[in-house]
């Protein structure tokens, strides 16, 4: 089973880049949130907040375009942390 | 559904590490044979691509009825390619990813998380396996990944809802919190099954080679 990663990471960051559009003006809060809402829960502000707080990148003030930067930064970080964490864990087979 | 710090009580969230932890351990053991395995390539690249298109996923919202949204988890996605044991892992690195750098769900809090999103889940994926097992053609892929994703959002609202009830940090009856979450979830499961079921159809279509065999699918590893 060959697999063109560098085709299938183009077709992510592609699909990442016409869906974001959308949450910026349809999404609300998740299932969680809703209930947190429903309960009039505020969770206490966290210790620690992200390198890249809430998927947005510091300096970036274009609602889409820091989203859309930070996803496509998290996928690659995903992609390579768990191609590495494989070949970690993995046992080579002659 | 990625709960923040400070709303489960610590102890919880103590078991819920020493449970991850096991989980880990079972499936890291077991992948180091499975991994490198197959005729002359090796799985490791899925396994990343499946990851990365996962996380992208999650950052997808859809919205459901009442300003709320939605988004997939992937965990039957991530098991119907490769293995439950590894969308174990898979979901776990994303959750330590999202946590960790984009402050989407709290740290101590991230075993809970694990827990709910990339372990429990299982129960959806077994439902998938069953159903396939049952019924051996493409209806029963199709039937087995709706039914399997939606059942695995519907588990892991109710296990948080359950986490929530218990715990002390939200003080509010288990009936009304499990009643709460699974009224939202019951919505956002539809889209979990709309779209694993969607990725599967145009992987049959496509690159039926993904798509595990009926008798070549795994229970676990």
């Amino acid at each position: 089973m060959e697999i063109t990663v560098w085709k299938w990471l183009m077709a992510i960051i592609i699909i990442l880049a016409v869906f974001l559009y959308i949450p910026t003006y349809v999404a609300g809060p998740d299932g969680l949130e809703a209930v947190f809402h429903t309960f009039g829960f505020t969770p206490p502000e966290p210790i620690w907040g992200g390198i890249f707080p809430d998927y947005t990148i510091p300096g970036i003030i274009n609602e889409w375009l820091t989203s859309l930067f930070a996803g496509i930064l998290g996928t690659v970080i995903v992609f390579g942390v768990a191609y590495g964490f494989g070949k970690l864990i993995a046992t080579k087979k002659k | 559904m990625h709960i923040p710090d400070g709303v489960i009580d610590l102890w919880m969230l103590v078991t819920f590490w020493g449970l991850v932890i096991i989980a880990w351990a079972a499936t890291i053991l077991q992948s180091r044979k499975t991994l490198g395995e197959g005729e002359d390539e090796s799985k490791i690249p899925l396994l990343a691509i499946a990851t990365a298109m996962v996380f992208a996923l999650q950052m997808l919202n859809f919205p459901i009825i009442g300003g709320t949204s939605g988004h997939l988890l992937g965990f039957v996605l991530i098991a119907i390619l490769l293995s439950p044991a590894q969308a174990i892992l898979s979901i776990s690195t994303i959750l330590a990813i999202q946590a960790l750098i984009f402050g989407d769900g709290g740290l101590v809090t991230m075993s809970a998380n694990i827990f709910n999103m990339g372990i429990i889940t299982l129960v959806g994926y077994f439902i998938y396996y069953a159903i396939r097992k049952f019924k051996d053609d493409d209806r029963g892929l199709y039937i087995g990944t709706f039914i399997g994703a939606y059942v695995s959002v519907i588990i892991a609202s109710l296990v948080a809802g359950i986490e929530l009830g218990v715990s002390s940090l939200f003080a509010y009856d288990i009936e009304a919190t499990v009643l709460t979450m699974l009224f939202w979830h019951v919505f956002i499961a539809i889209g979990e099954a709309c779209i694993t079921l969607a990725i599967i159809v145009y992987l049959i279509k496509n690159r039926p080679d993904l798509i595990p065999k009926t008798d070549e699918i795994k229970l676990w590893w």
